[in-house]
């Protein structure tokens, strides 16, 4: 139902994020202390500014490797074809990867830093493991007390959050270079494919690069498989005896490091 | 002397008087672990920042209600808007508040989306019986969904409609009245207000039901050309700690916050400003020092 109040949200609304601003003032009064366009601009200025401030935050080695100038151009662009969907600012960035890997917008971005959909993938990747649901992680003390019949129907699943993304361009590197404060080597940067596996560990997000091989069964882990299953898919490649010394070098690892949840 | 005596005015039954308290915001994490809160006498924070599934910022809000009192402190739940209410974020709000048990639940007088696209910004309203019609049933609905009654807050505005046909302070007022609800009266919107309309902020203070304000919030705006800008990055102004000491000694003790969001202090500076802020409620009234009601 069209009511006064609805359209005039409607025609506030379009006039703040509107790329250009109108020339209409919409009916608001101005007086002597400010025009009704100066004041209807802090409104727009608030909206571009508070949005592309949150995406400064959640995208900060991203950020660094295009510069602050043309980072924020992309985020208007971004902004621009991607209106907030979600009542929290949380989630105003998180198309922003697949925006940089496919809007016709951002192609010169694509040109001139292939690797920029990569490193947002990661860093959005880093943003939703850090606040990803709470878990108990399985331990090394739960696998001492599971019998060894009981081995192989052992279920795995990975910690809630957990990724893992596949990269073109060695992104962790300037993540890792822009969290250690160093100066971030992206002109140097040559395309090499990248496995990845972003979880969080005591409240810190981690990111490791991992082999192929590994990368392939974590992924089962993440759908969810039994131990004995696993033995199975790494038999494929090794033989059965190496193909279970594999998976248990590899499940010492991951409670080692707490990437797997414990399974009722 | 006791509190409520001396002819201060009827206060909410769901709000007693808290005492002065800091919003709470993750630069200060570390030390408000450090010092158990001390300084504070009750949290607010803002609900969207927890409507997340865990990790660190839950379990420091779980540290912190063990501390001292909470309140939560909304952006979004858009009581002005035209969009349906979001029935998901008022579910995760229930939960938040479920699980945190805060002493209320406080949003804005304002909308923040529009056709589905988030603004937010806290947007300004008509001020007419149209907005309160539309605003109050919104306000009830939510409570209904809460089952328990919120308070809204008054903004700071940069623009006015043609056709207004109320006051800020009447239309607060009059949303409150037909809503049932509560009121978080902020007074540095009041004075921003003032000084880019011409408004009597005395006038809008006057114009609330007293028995319905839960809290008053305090903050600093900054300077845009000739507007005044609530971007609470600035200490609270002379002008404002004035009106405060004015509508104190007119309400009684009313759970009073410090608001920073940007350019934020150090701690031992926001709890300056609340030490300020205390010992202005406590000269006009006697009340429990550093009263901690749970």
């Amino acid at each position: 139902m069209s009511t006064p109040l609805v359209s005039r949200q409607q025609e506030f609304s379009a006039w703040v994020m509107a790329r250009e601003a109108p020339a209409t003032t919409l009916g608001l009064l101005g007086d002597a202390r400010a025009s009704s366009e100066t004041r209807l601009g802090v409104y727009r200025n608030a909206y571009a500014g508070r949005i592309i401030a949150t995406l400064r935050d959640d995208y900060p080695a991203l950020r660094s490797a295009l510069g602050a100038a043309p980072f924020d151009a992309l985020a208007a662009d971004y902004l621009h074809a991607h209106p907030s969907q979600h009542p929290s600012l949380r989630y105003a960035g998180a198309r922003l990867p697949a925006f940089l890997a496919e809007h016709e917008a951002v192609r010169s971005v694509r040109a001139s830093a292939p690797w920029a959909a990569d490193l947002a993938h990661l860093e959005l990747a880093v943003t939703d493991a850090f606040d990803a649901a709470d878990a108990q992680a399985l331990s090394r003390a739960d696998l001492t007390a599971l019998p060894p019949q009981h081995w192989d129907a052992l279920a795995l699943a990975l910690m809630p959050g957990a990724q893992l993304p596949t990269f073109a361009w060695p992104v962790r590197a300037l993540r890792a270079a822009h969290d250690a404060e160093q100066p971030l080597a992206f002109d140097a940067l040559a395309p090499a494919s990248e496995r990845v596996l972003v979880w969080r560990r005591d409240e810190r997000v981690l990111h490791r690069e991992c082999s192929a091989e590994e990368h392939a069964l974590l992924a089962h882990v993440a759908r969810g498989v039994r131990f004995g299953a696993l033995c199975a898919l790494a038999a494929e490649a090794r033989g059965e005896v190496a193909g279970a010394a594999f998976a248990a070098s590899l499940l010492a690892r991951w409670v080692e490091d707490e990437v797997l949840v414990t399974c009722s | 002397m006791t509190e409520g005596g001396r002819g201060a005015l009827p206060r909410p039954p769901e709000a007693p008087y808290l005492g002065v308290g800091i919003g709470l915001r993750p630069r200060h994490y570390p030390e408000i672990v450090a010092c158990a809160g001390a300084g504070a006498d009750f949290f607010e924070a803002i609900s969207e920042n927890y409507l997340i599934a865990g990790g660190r910022p839950l379990r420091i809000l779980g540290e912190v209600r063990e501390l001292a009192p909470l309140v939560l402190h909304g952006v979004s739940l858009d009581l002005g808007a035209s969009d349906p209410l979001d029935a998901s974020y008022l579910r995760e709000l229930a939960a938040l508040a479920q699980r945190f048990q805060p002493a209320w639940l406080s949003d804005h007088l304002c909308w923040t989306a529009q056709g589905g696209a988030h603004l937010h910004d806290l947007l300004p309203l008509p001020h007419t019986e149209e907005s309160v019609r539309h605003v109050a049933a919104r306000v009830r609905a939510v409570q209904e969904r809460l089952g328990r009654r919120i308070a809204i807050e008054n903004v700071s505005s940069y623009v006015r409609f043609a056709g207004d046909e109320l006051s800020e302070g009447e239309f607060l007022a009059a949303i409150s009245r037909e809503a049932d609800c509560g009121i978080l009266l902020d007074l540095n919107n009041f004075f921003v207000n003032a000084h880019n309309h011409g408004d009597d902020a005395d006038a809008a203070v006057a114009a609330l039901d007293p028995a319905r304000i839960f809290q008053i919030h305090l903050a600093g705006p900054s300077e845009d050309g000739a507007l005044l800008i609530d971007t609470h990055d600035h200490p609270v102004r002379d002008e404002v700690w004035a009106l405060f000491e004015r509508a104190i000694a007119k309400l009684g003790p009313v759970s009073t916050l410090i608001e920073w969001d940007d350019l934020i202090p150090p701690w031992e500076r926001v709890v300056a400003e609340a030490a300020r802020a205390r010992e202005i409620i406590e000269k006009a009234w006697s009340v429990p020092a550093r009263a901690r009601a749970t």
